[in-house]
């Protein structure tokens, strides 16, 4: 049951699900549409799910410019909000850019992504067209999977994460994210990434007497999700599995200063850069009437950059730590920490 | 095979894993059906009556179970000639049971039987009426008279219907 939800889940997600991906009884969407068509509607569709996924990704790495004494470390959980910004709760449509989907009412509309409107009437109506250009269908363009604003009061999306940080020599900090490869029913996950935080204060005296810790920071991330999609009653389908990879890249400019012994306020300017790679890899037959799907049907590929601002203040208790921070970048991310620091 | 057997359980997949609202649930699926009426090509009037299930419609019927109601947005028609036929002009006038009581649905009064096709004139009451017929029983009596300056008149009479199902996979 859970490697079937898994694999639902997955399918979904990338708009190709079918509750019988494999059975002969039905067809695939992309035999109907077109491979070029199912790809384009969906690369535009979860668009934002996937920038989302890579701005919260590059998030939360620090929440001060100092850095530990050697020996000294910190283990911080943070909660990251990714705010969706309203130009991309909808996606531009356009049907010269389609063979056989086409909206009905004009020549381009904007329709719902991932997180876009879920009201049928906000949602306009498309023409679907055989090879020959015959109406097969006319039906409501889809809903947004997820309404953010109900589920979550904000247009935001959640991303959690968590690292540790140790102290090396000249105040130069390594920064550990990992998941160690869990194996479940049906899939595995893992996640390993780095970053190294350097004090720059210490280079220059006027700096260091001001009390105001300057660092750099380079950090980089990978995760990597994959879901096993045989199925078990066909043959052609061994080894067939879903394939979710994301890597994020974060280079950043981070200021701090320490006030009454427990609050610090920080900033941070910089780039951050993530990309992500969903596949379907192997065969999935479908009804013989059909063209079948090519080999590895499935190749969604996203990237996207940003430089950003980051303020924010953290207040440490002994050894907890509490911070909130605001990254201004495209998908602005407003990020909640709670740690312990030792040194 | 066609098109809606895909999107159902793509559709329900979809909304079923990601959890939607009610909103999400909601969709309007719109297809062109269509109904042949045969006729004796030996006779210069004929009439055809033939109930219409369209909620049965092969295309239709798999969003039977979700289907809140029914809208017929247009009539349409096609001709269809065999290669005996002879006959070039004809009429062809439709009436159909809304309720128990016979009403007129169109009327072709100069038909040229060569001709493919075209839109059927119909009232905005008279869809409306048969989108209530069509929720109601789910079936359409009609009835087609057809007539032909010749015989053998060899042609047959389409009648489609531009039909759209008001479905919210949520009702289940």
């Amino acid at each position: 049951m859970i490697r079937t939800c898994l694999k639902l889940f997955f399918l979904s997600v990338v708009l190709h699900a079918s509750f019988s991906v494999h059975a002969q009884d039905e067809t695939d969407i992309y035999a109907q549409i077109g491979t070029d068509d199912a790809r384009q509607f969906v690369e535009d569709y979860l668009r934002p799910f996937y920038n989302g996924i890579g701005f919260g990704f590059t998030s939360g790495w620090y929440n001060t410019a100092a850095t530990h004494d050697q020996w000294g470390f910190d283990f911080t959980v943070s909660a990251n909000l990714v705010f969706v910004p309203s130009e991309d709760l909808a996606f531009q449509f356009r049907n010269s850019d389609y063979e056989k989907i086409q909206v009905v009412s004009a020549d381009e509309a904007r329709l719902s992504t991932v997180f876009g409107s879920q009201v049928k009437e906000e949602r306009p109506e498309l023409r679907i067209t055989d090879d020959d250009g015959q109406e097969l269908i006319r039906l409501t363009s889809p809903p947004g999977a997820v309404n953010l604003k109900e589920e979550i009061s904000v247009n935001a999306l959640p991303l959690p994460m968590y690292q540790l940080g140790f102290g090396l020599i000249r105040h130069t900090d390594i920064k550990v994210r990992v998941l160690p490869k869990i194996n479940f029913e049906g899939g595995s996950v893992y996640m390993l990434g780095f970053g190294l935080q350097h004090d720059l204060a210490q280079w220059f005296r006027l700096l260091d007497a001001q009390d105001i810790s300057i660092a750099f920071l380079g950090a980089f991330n990978n995760l990597t999700a994959r879901f096993d999609l045989e199925d078990d009653e066909d043959p052609r389908t061994a080894g067939d599995k879903g394939v979710f990879n994301i890597n994020g890249t974060n280079l950043q400019l981070i200021a701090s200063k320490e006030y009454v012994n427990f609050l610090t306020i920080f900033g941070g300017f910089g780039y951050s850069r993530a990309g992500s790679r969903t596949q379907l890899l192997g065969a999935y037959p479908i009804d013989e009437r059909f063209t079948q799907l090519p080999e590895d049907p499935l190749d969604l590929r996203y990237g996207n950059s940003s430089m950003n601002l980051s303020v924010g203040l953290r207040i440490k208790l002994v050894f907890l730590t509490f911070g909130v921070s605001h990254t201004f970048q495209k998908y602005q991310v407003s990020t909640a920490t709670l740690g312990i620091s030792v040194r | 095979m066609n098109i809606s057997q895909v999107l159902l359980p793509l559709l329900v997949g979809l909304l079923f894993t990601m959890g939607c609202g009610d909103q999400a649930s909601r969709f309007d699926f719109s297809k062109v059906i269509a109904f042949e009426f045969t006729r004796n090509p030996q006779a210069t009037s004929y009439d055809t009556l033939a109930n219409l299930d369209v909620v049965n419609f092969d295309d239709l019927k798999a969003y039977k179970k979700y289907g809140e109601g029914y809208r017929v947005n247009q009539l349409m028609y096609e001709i269809v000639v065999m290669e005996e036929n002879v006959a070039d002009l004809g009429a062809i006038s439709g009436t159909v049971s809304i309720s128990g009581q016979e009403q007129d649905l169109f009327e072709i009064s100069e038909l040229s039987i060569s001709s493919e096709g075209g839109v059927l004139t119909v009232s905005n009451e008279m869809l409306i009426a048969l989108s209530e017929e069509i929720d109601r029983v789910g079936v359409l009596s009609v009835s087609i008279h057809s007539e032909a300056d010749e015989t053998p008149a060899s042609f047959n009479f389409i009648l489609k219907l531009d039909v759209t199902v008001s479905v919210n996979f949520d009702i289940l």
